[in-house]
């Protein structure tokens, strides 16, 4: 009976710490989701649980964010407990590629870091800010767009930045559905040197209509980016889109500031190479409408 | 003799309260099993999601039943043939309401403990340890918010939560006392009691929410919220200090009433 006793003891032991030894899947995710600051009362650099670090670009410039499968992260600093991660952290997300983490937060470094009160109002960890109603505009200026890129990239990416960028041909990017993962997966395309030859003089050569409104009884096809060799950066040229029968392409141009377009009707002559260019964007149409890929 | 009371009072809540504290431990035990086979399968995710549904209600009926336990001891031991001989020992009545009301206190915070324990059990492991640092970085900010101020601030929490408890326990055996005053059903009289005493309750908490409501701005209360806002310390105090008071005077009036009841209109069965 001691033996039994003693032999029970044992195994509930083992099993008690074999339990210690367990992890929880859901909580290594959330820690693979967590990131630092790297140093202290500084947004300059990010390192991921994984030990990647990140550099904060000073400028966008014409850097291309595919924002398709991207995944969110929480940055904290380093004595924030997974658990509390999201409560006392900021929210950015990273690239499918792991090279940019792109977000906005309140830049006011003294907000992220530590609480103050400044002009009336206290800060947090988090960046949400208790504040009195008059203050609140000053607040929402803090707030702007930041863009890290991987340690390893750095000196290439912040290189072109202050060199400039060569662009040296045009592309395109649209989404495919899987339906076994349920996922979108991005195709790239890069157009040939006569195809962006065509492209150019189209939009040289034709007539642009102004401010067109017909262009949304058309349906979009695909977004054409001037690109860099590495495909990081790029420059918007021009929009396909294509007729409701499917007769017809057009070239389009946005213009952000007046929220129009010009559209250039593609002539016949340069009809069979859009088509050719655009094969596998209008066998999707019948599919899915297809979505602007680049931010 | 009010010790040998006390002895006795703890050997019967022990005898209740300790199967029921097994059986908690004993869920959270299997619960924590189940998670051995963790996986993305759709059995698993309903195992682990029906082990921790029951482990939840294991943790809420422990805490029903204690509160239960201490009504129902008061109860029979006090208001029915039991009461022949508890009211014959050399007790006062007010040493018998302050024995059990201790007692029951304590039952309830073992009850609360228990569950702490056993959640501990049921997230052994890196969950456990994470769940740990997360109540230490937010003690952290809690010293960090209140400063100096934060001591006190647990200590005024501590009493506002005992006498929160123990007031309401007082409520409970007031509505026994008037309740068993009853010639016929005595414990449905005693309900129909903690129903009435309920309507006055959110009667005068909704009398002041009007109050309030009405006068926010004749008052200037939109600046004492303000000032409520940004100073976190003060508001704390006065909340605390609040719940405190309504705690002390529900425990007061609950004590008066079952006292005067016991010595002057007992009815035992």
């Amino acid at each position: 009976m001691k033996n039994l006793k003693r032999f029970i003891a044992i195994v509930a032991v083992l099993t008690m710490m074999c339990m210690l030894l367990c992890s929880c899947n859901e909580l290594d995710d959330m820690k693979k989701a967590q990131a630092f600051w790297t140093e202290e009362n500084s947004i300059d650099t990010i390192t991921m649980s994984n030990g990647d670090k990140y550099i904060k670009l000073d400028k966008r410039n014409d850097i291309m964010l595919d924002d398709s499968n991207w995944r969110m992260i929480t940055v904290t600093t380093e004595d924030v407990p997974t658990l509390l991660s999201d409560e006392f952290g900021i929210s950015l997300s990273v690239s499918d590629d792991n090279n940019f983490i792109y977000g906005y937060i309140n830049e006011n470094v003294d907000m992220i870091f530590s609480k103050k009160t400044i002009n009336g109002y206290a800060g947090t960890k988090t960046g949400d800010i208790f504040i009195t109603a008059e203050d609140s505009m000053d607040v929402t200026d803090e707030i702007g767009e930041v863009l890290y890129c991987k340690e390893d990239i750095y000196p290439e990416i912040s290189k072109s930045i202050k060199e400039g960028v060569e662009y040296t041909h045009y592309g395109y990017d649209y989404y495919t559905f899987d339906e076994a993962t349920l996922t979108d997966n991005v195709v790239s395309y890069k157009l040939s040197d006569n195809e962006k030859k065509v492209i150019d003089t189209i939009l040289k050569e034709v007539k642009p209509n102004h401010n067109d409104e017909n262009l949304y009884n058309h349906n979009y096809l695909l977004t054409i980016n001037n690109l860099s060799d590495n495909e990081i950066f790029g420059k918007y040229v021009c929009e396909i889109w294509i007729s409701a029968d499917k007769s017809t392409y057009y070239l389009a141009k946005y213009f952000e500031g007046v929220d129009t377009y010009d559209t250039y009707e593609v002539p016949d002559k340069y009809q069979d190479d859009l088509e050719k260019m655009t094969e596998d964007v209008v066998k999707l149409l019948d599919v899915h409408h297809t979505q602007k890929v680049f931010m | 003799m009010v010790k040998k009371l006390f002895k006795h009072e703890l050997d019967a809540y022990t005898r209740t309260v300790v199967p029921m504290y097994l059986v908690l431990l004993g869920v959270a035990l299997i619960g924590r099993f189940v998670q051995f086979f963790e996986s993305e399968s759709d059995a698993y995710m309903i195992l682990f999601g029906s082990s921790t549904v029951v482990f939840i209600i294991s943790a809420i009926a422990c805490v029903v039943l204690t509160t239960f336990f201490c009504i129902k001891r008061f109860y029979s031991n006090l208001f029915s043939y039991e009461g022949y001989l508890s009211l014959t020992l050399p007790v006062t009545s007010t040493q018998h309401i302050l024995v059990k009301n201790t007692v029951a206190v304590l039952a309830e915070i073992a009850t609360l403990l228990m569950i702490f324990v056993s959640t501990c059990v049921f997230t052994l492991g890196d969950v456990c340890v994470e769940l740990f640092k997360a109540s230490g970085y937010l003690t952290k900010v809690f010293y960090q918010t209140f400063g100096g101020q934060s001591t006190l601030i647990i200590i005024e929490a501590i009493v506002a939560v005992l006498l929160g408890v123990a007031g309401s326990m007082m409520v409970f055996y007031a509505c026994i006392a008037i309740g068993q005053r009853a010639k016929k059903n005595r414990v449905g009289a005693a309900i129909g009691v903690y129903f009435i005493y309920y309507l006055i309750y959110q009667a005068i908490g909704t009398f002041f929410i009007i109050l309030f409501t009405v006068f926010y701005d004749a008052w200037n209360l939109e600046q004492f919220m303000q000032y409520l806002t940004n100073h976190p310390d003060v508001s704390m105090h006065l909340y605390l200090g609040l719940f405190t008071f309504i705690g002390l005077v529900l425990y007061i009036v609950g004590f008066i009433v079952t006292k005067r009841t016991m010595d002057r209109k007992l009815n035992l069965e």
